[in-house]
């Protein structure tokens, strides 16, 4: 079953997901900030939801082309990680971010998220 | 008769106490939410003070020593915020929602549940820097008559830690277009401020290391086998993208001793081993060089499994096929790094070494390091990461533009340099493309010394052409980067020989000479 994800398009920010045998991608593109937080929030609600679906072992989440995320953001995130550690073991995936280290405020962010579960998140810079 | 907690209370208290947690959490996280939004005022924030500290008070007498430990951390956030009235930075906000959203699943853990994968010691650092740099740079908004520009619009994309190292490098500079006592002040703020820098860019790795091995030891009961994991790296730290490569580097490393290497313990004791397998992680620093290895008394690697696994997969071309003809001639200990032989095994389908190295092996690589794998003396595997460790370096051509005052641009710019036409200009007036860094830089009328420009430096990268004028030769050398900005800040402050000097950035700078509309740089066309 492939992955159902409605691509996300508004002006400034852009979403779209693929997935391949146990792996989902969700790749965020553009700035994300407050005028775009329920796209935003769209995007990761269905990403968990299908993750979910289709009993994948990771989702990579590609922020390399996503130039900015307020706060508000990057708190859909937190929301899903929290979510994700209450789930019984077998229900678990891993989560692993592509970033951009010339972007600095991914670096922080990601770090800091990463403390939830240091066992389930992977930042690749 | 009903269960206690570890502490000996009653269920029903700590089922009580979840229920007020979660319902103090709730409050909590609406009256920030207003506070941030600008509708809360200080009622509100009294009342968030309130909720927090109540929590944590809750928190201590029931025992949970996690909860109260991750409320103090709120505290001190909620301190600083209401420092600088509300107006906080977005790593800021995030690490308060972390906060609301740590106490809630500490609270919700039932007693005695492990803390899997919660890496609260790095939390608390994170906190702590966060801290750190947003009072460093609240004191330095209230010293530095150019603490607008730390403030740029661009600040929005830019972590504490930058906005750090900028603070500090508009010091320096302040510092160089001063005279007097507030010279020497000015000197000592950039001083303290790159203290902030360093200590806000350096992790300890025995931090690093804790944080995997709670996780290390989960993982080992949830695959049935016992592990002892022995760490000795204390005492070293690394710029922060260092211990970013190695963190990878030690995440794969471990899970994969754990997942393949060690064995169950009835396999063990069949072997004639301890029933507990071990792992040790240990660190040295040799030169400019960070060692971290990881080692386990496991069943070592199978090279006949992994030969055939990366035939099957196909991650050898043909020709070393042709060439090995089934004879295990391979690099085995290479093999294991191949990007794709992890995949295939994370799926299950067969056993064998290699989850994730390839992996460990690109962060590694993108901090200039490798990582090795080999055989460990006395059965098991040994993971070998090399980084290149503490200082950073770039090669810069340095000059004078005032008699004692050095500057420096990166050698990435290609340097030719003419002298300045003999009766062309006065001391003091300069050909109108020839751009004076200090004055760019707006301290050149601070200064004792005038301009007198003895060599005009044309700079030159890609499209984009610079004239600089300069009262010495330019000489290329290195320099060590002690407080690193951004590319596009217009400058930095290096360590050359032992004195500190101003690197520019020239594209920067010539851009900020074209918005004061007084000198245009010329694009070659």
């Amino acid at each position: 079953m492939p992955i159902d994800f409605p691509p996300i398009k508004s002006k400034i920010f852009q979403a779209s997901a693929s997935d391949a045998g146990t792996l989902a991608t969700l790749r965020l593109m553009g700035t994300a900030d407050a005028s775009v937080h329920v796209h935003v929030q769209q995007a990761v609600t269905v990403m968990r939801e299908q993750a979910r679906a289709l009993q994948v072992s990771e989702v990579a989440v590609d922020m390399r082309e996503l130039e900015f995320m307020n706060s508000s953001c990057f708190k859909c995130f937190i929301t899903w990680l929290s979510d994700l550690l209450e789930q019984p073991a077998e229900q678990r995936y891993r989560i692993r971010f592509l970033s951009d280290p010339s972007k600095h405020w991914q670096h922080r962010s990601l770090r800091a998220l990463s403390c939830f579960a240091v066992d389930l998140v992977t930042i690749e810079a | 008769m009903s269960s206690t907690t570890a502490e000996g209370l009653p269920d029903e208290f700590v089922q009580r106490f979840r229920q007020l947690v979660a319902e103090r959490l709730a409050r909590a996280e609406s009256l920030w939410f207003s506070l941030l939004q600008g509708t809360g005022h200080d009622a509100e924030a009294a009342e968030l003070l309130r909720v927090v500290h109540t929590l944590k008070g809750d928190a201590g007498v029931i025992g949970l020593t996690d909860v109260h430990l991750v409320c103090h951390e709120l505290e001190e956030l909620l301190d600083v915020a209401k420092d600088v009235a509300w107006a906080v930075p977005d790593d800021l906000d995030l690490l308060v929602t972390m906060s609301f959203h740590f106490i809630g699943l500490l609270a919700r853990r039932p007693a005695g549940a492990p803390v899997a994968g919660i890496d609260l010691a790095g939390f608390v650092q994170e906190v702590d820097q966060a801290v750190r740099a947003t009072r460093a740079l609240e004191r330095f908004a209230g010293t530095s008559p150019r603490g607008s520009l730390a403030a740029a619009p661009e600040d929005a994309s830019l972590d504490q830690e930058s906005r750090l190292a900028r603070a500090a490098t508009l010091a320096f500079l302040e510092h160089l277009g001063a005279r007097g006592a507030s010279r020497e002040r000015l000197h000592q703020l950039w001083k303290l401020l790159r203290q902030e820098v360093a200590q806000s860019s350096s992790t300890p790795l025995q931090r690093l290391v804790e944080r995997h091995v709670g996780a290390t030891k989960e993982l080992g009961e949830q695959l049935g086998k016992l592990v002892d994991v022995e760490v000795e790296v204390r005492g070293l730290s690394v710029t922060r993208r260092v211990a970013d490569a190695l963190d990878v580097g030690l995440l794969h490393g471990i899970r994969n001793a754990i997942d393949h290497g060690l064995e169950p313990p009835h396999e063990r004791t069949g072997a004639g081993k301890p029933p507990r397998g071990r792992i040790r992680v240990t660190a040295a620093i040799e030169g400019d060089v960070v060692e971290m290895v990881v080692e386990d008394d496991g069943r070592g690697f199978d090279h006949a499994a992994i030969v055939q696994r990366a035939l099957d997969n196909g991650l050898v071309g043909d020709t070393e096929r042709d060439a090995e003809r089934g004879e295990a001639r391979f690099d085995v200990h290479e093999l294991v790094f191949r990007s794709g032989f992890s995949t295939a095994h994370r799926a299950g389908r067969i056993s064998g070494r290699g989850v994730g190295l390839d992996a460990a092996r690109a962060a590694l690589g993108k901090v200039g390091g490798q990582v090795t794998a080999r055989a460990r003396d006395g059965g098991g595997a040994r993971i070998v990461m090399r980084v290149p460790a503490l200082v950073h370096h770039m090669q810069v051509y340095v000059f004078e533009v005032r008699p004692g005052i050095p500057v420096a641009i990166p050698a990435t710019w290609v340097v030719t340099v003419s002298p300045e036409p003999e009766g062309a200009e006065a001391p003091g007036v300069r050909r109108p493309f020839v751009i004076d860094p200090l004055e760019a830089l707006g301290i050149a009328a601070q200064l004792e010394h005038v301009e007198h420009v003895e060599h005009v430096l044309m700079l030159r990268r890609g499209l984009l052409h610079v004239h600089f004028g300069a009262s010495s030769l330019p000489r290329l050398a290195t320099a060590q980067r002690i407080c690193p900005t951004t590319a596009s800040d217009p400058m930095e402050v290096v360590m050359v020989q032992g004195r500190e000097v101003l690197v520019l950035r020239p594209e920067q700078l010539a851009e900020a000479a074209l918005l004061d509309g007084w000198r245009s740089p010329s694009r070659a066309t």
